[in-house]
């Protein structure tokens, strides 16, 4: 197991080396002078050229990235160029915001999502069942930006129940949690539904019932763990996904999470920023998807790792 | 049962009751700590007396030093914290100068300005306002080496001196009126707590502004409390100020309907009728000097020759622009100077809208019809931006002038227009500018030393009048000069002039909110009835 952990270890950081090549890169090749976008159109060229010397701009590509390298190992990542602070902590600032949006919409997927998904495939040709799988891809269909605006005109400025946007309380979470885990819980309905048929249909799970096992025990020890493993690799992907921000629902309800952050910094081509948000956003997909190697393990007996 | 196994049920229960007991207190304990995340933030508010203003922001508040402030709302939120030596006043339609920390300023001779600075006045900090402060302030705008975003207000200063505890000189390079005017824009900062906290300030500010900094989270949200040692009357009259960001269109308008927040900026042009029939709200505007125009290279094919520029701008029908695009939120152009500035010619007639005089003038130039033009318009920068730019290219294109649209990002426009210059790959493009004074705009977008990167517009009478307003101390004589250069850059047409777009926000009906025609955000006199 120790070895495996090492083994992971090595693999991660060498991901996170070679994704910091590519966003340092893809950033200055990007068109775009964050020295002219911060000090403006009407900055006379003399003052651009200061700036960017000031900001370390106009150094060779390779002496830029081994001054970002040296300074990254000592923790540093570089300061942003807008607000004018260390942008590690900048951007881990907007992560519990994140956090909480993410944990919050795949949580309601997940407990929604994955009982529904059972029972549509248990009762599969009953009337439910279809329109189940209707809805679900419905879910799926329903654009973010459009639901997230129809939930606010609906719930907080007709109905008053909730507040419009902003964070803070319970209130806030639930509106934007909804949109967010919309998309997800039509998928996670349609692939546990798929999963579960496929399962059902083989032969341990004939014998199971053969042997005068109640329904409910077969689902829930014999298909549902074998089910899951496709589940929770869909999941896991999209918890990565959800972690680095969602953009669009961050910035209809004003939620201060990474994505509404990373790519404010874009426009303004705040590299730090971009730099530190995206390696937080490949250590987090590395990350969890050590974790679901470890779920797998837990999940399915048959894996093992050598 | 035997003794052991009796032994062996009691420990069992009483497992079972520490298990159920751990249980039910951490249920308790959580259902305690939900309680008062939930209901903590209502408590507190209750516990404040005066009425606080919820203020829904379009745009993020970066950083609180205004000297390295990226947009303009950035900067009107710093200057309710820190005050100026004087500010623009616009009580009168037209701007004027009035007194703030200076008491007063003359020109000792033509490259000397010297203020007097009022005394009494004590920053959040403690430290007072002094010609020691002032200095401090101005130094770290104009020297180089701070690299100071608000330094393109301050080129012609090369010196600050210290003359007494309450006297200030600022020397020029050359005479320069529009300096005056320009330091309203600059903030006087606590030199101590400058020094000390260097870029620091970014996140702390003691300013003497009536609202003080009572929490900051940077790009998110900003809370202002009242400024009890705040030496102006009236003094604040509004319990605390929360500023938050609300960057979508559509949500910011939901919350000023929601009521969530009281007050918010940018209202979008189809959200008025909304907010004006709705009896709890009302919109505020107020004209201002945003001119958006198109920009042209005047070193490409066709447009170096004058009459296609003029051409261009008979082709467009301006006033239809204002009426069905803005819904008449905004003024046809008559010069790139908008009324409330001083020295705007109001003698100047805009360009009518005449498709057969630009066919003609077209003709007469040796382009009947063959042309085409790239086109750089942005989306969601300035209000009906993509709007008026589609619309200006189906104009264009009535006269015979093709036109290939685009509408990258600001980013990459900015690059191609104004960083690559004459490799830029548009010839055209669709911008505003607003001025901070008479000089500004025709200076940074007309002089042939600024404008050559990305229009080449280079005309040497308008340069020798520009220069001449500068110098021009005499308001009388200034005014000649500046009616003069603005007709001359006119009939060069090496704009399109569009118009002058208004600045519109949305309030609950109970605040007092007065919109300022350089869009700036000031709280001073602000209050909710």
């Amino acid at each position: 197991m120790g070895r495996i952990l090492i083994q992971r270890v090595i693999d991660s950081a060498v991901v996170l080396w070679l994704a910091s090549i590519v966003i340092f890169l893809l950033l200055r090749v990007l068109p775009g002078d964050p020295a002219q976008l911060l000090l403006g159109d009407i900055a006379t060229p003399q003052a651009v050229a200061a700036k960017r010397h000031e900001l370390g701009l106009d150094r060779s590509l390779p002496e830029q990235y081994l001054i970002f390298v040296e300074s990254a190992l000592r923790g540093d990542l570089g300061q942003s160029i807008r607000a004018q602070v260390p942008s590690v902590p900048y951007v881990l600032s907007r992560f519990p915001a994140t956090l909480l949006l993410a944990g919050s919409s795949v949580g309601i997927a997940v407990l929604v999502g994955i009982p529904i998904g059972v029972l549509s495939a248990t009762h599969r040709y009953s009337a439910a069942s279809t329109v189940a799988t209707g809805l679900a891809i419905l879910a799926q269909s329903t654009p973010n930006y459009w639901l997230g605006l129809v939930l606010i005109t609906v719930f907080a400025v007709a109905l008053h129940w909730l507040p419009t946007s902003g964070y803070g309380t319970v209130q806030n979470l639930i509106l934007p949690s909804v949109t967010l885990a919309f998309f997800l819980l039509g998928l996670i309905v349609r692939i546990t539904r798929t999963e579960v048929l496929d399962v059902l249909g083989q032969d341990y799970v004939r014998t199971a019932r053969a042997k005068g096992l109640p329904g409910a025990i077969v689902v829930w020890r014999h298909v549902l763990r074998n089910a899951l493993i496709a589940v929770l690799t869909v999941i896991g992907l999209q918890v990565g996904a959800l972690l680095g921000g969602a953009v669009i629902t961050e910035t209809v309800f004003a939620w201060p999470g990474l994505g509404y952050l990373t790519i404010q910094a874009v426009y303004q081509r705040d590299y730090p920023v971009v730099q530190t948000a995206v390696l937080l956003s490949v250590l987090i997909f590395v990350v969890i998807n050590a974790f679901m190697d470890l779920l797998y393990v837990v999940v399915d007996p048959r894996v093992r790792y050598d | 049962m035997t003794d052991q196994s009796r032994g062996r049920v009691r420990r069992a229960r009483e497992a079972m009751t520490r298990r159920a007991f751990i249980r039910k207190a951490a249920t308790l304990g959580a259902g305690i700590a939900g309680w008062q995340f939930m209901t903590g933030r209502s408590a507190a508010r209750a516990a404040t007396t005066a009425p606080r203003l919820k203020f829904g922001l379009s745009s993020p508040i970066t950083t609180l030093d205004p000297r390295y402030s990226d947009t303009i709302q950035n900067d009107g939120i710093a200057d309710t914290i820190y005050d100026q030596l004087l500010i623009r006043d616009f009580t009168t339609g037209r701007m004027t100068l009035a007194p703030r920390l200076a008491t007063s300023w003359e020109r000792t001779d033509k490259q000397t300005i010297q203020f007097r600075i009022r005394q009494g006045v004590v920053f959040a900090n403690g430290e007072v306002v002094n010609a020691e402060a002032v200095k401090y302030s101005l130094d770290t705008v104009y020297q180089k080496s701070y690299g100071a975003v608000r330094a393109y207000l301050t080129p012609s200063i090369d010196a600050v001196e210290v003359v007494d505890e309450s006297t200030v000189r600022v020397h020029t390079t050359a005479p320069d009126r529009a300096i005056i005017t320009n330091l309203a824009a600059l903030d006087v900062m606590p030199p101590k707590m400058g020094a000390r906290l260097g870029r620091g300030m970014s996140t702390q500010a003691a300013g003497t502004g009536p609202y003080q900094v009572e929490e900051f989270v940077p790009s998110q949200s900003l809370k202002l409390h009242p400024y009890e040692k705040y030496w102006r009357q009236p003094k604040p009259r509004l319990g605390g100020i929360d500023i938050s960001l609300i960057a979508d269109d559509g949500t910011r308008t939901a919350a000023l309907l929601a009521g969530d927040v009281l007050l918010v900026n940018n209202l979008p042009v189809d959200q008025i009728d909304r907010v004006r029939s709705s009896p709890k709200l009302k919109v505020l505007e107020s004209v201002t000097s945003r001119c958006v125009y198109i920009g042209m290279r005047e070193d490409r094919g066709p447009l170096k020759d004058v009459r296609v520029r003029q051409a261009l701008n008979y082709a467009v029908d301006k006033a239809a622009i204002v009426k069905n695009i803005l819904q008449g939120h905004a003024q046809v152009a008559n010069s790139p100077l908008a009324p409330v500035i001083p020295f705007a010619n109001p003698n100047l007639k805009p360009y009518p809208y005449s498709p057969a005089k630009a066919k003609e003038l077209l003709s007469q130039a040796g382009y009947p019809s063959n042309f085409t033009l790239r086109f750089a318009c942005p989306t969601g920068r300035y209000l009906g931006d993509r709007a008026t730019g589609e619309a200006v290219a189906g104009y264009f294109n009535d006269v015979g002038v093709k036109v290939d649209f685009e509408s990258p990002e600001w980013g990459v426009l900015s690059s191609e227009v104004f960083g690559k210059g004459p490799q830029s790959k548009y010839d055209i493009w669709l911008a505003a500018q607003s001025a901070s004074s008479e000089d500004s705009l025709l200076r940074l977008r007309f002089h042939s030393s600024f404008n050559q990167r990305w229009m080449a517009y280079d005309d040497p009478e308008v340069d020798a009048l520009i220069d001449a307003g500068l110098f021009t101390l005499d308001d009388n004589q200034a005014r000649l000069i500046y009616y003069k250069a603005q007709e001359r850059i006119v009939a060069d047409a090496p704009w399109v002039f569009l118009h002058y777009v208004n600045s519109i926000f949305g309030a609950d009906r109970s605040v007092q909110y007065t919109v300022r025609p350089d869009e700036y955000i000031f709280f001073h006199d602000t209050a909710i009835r």
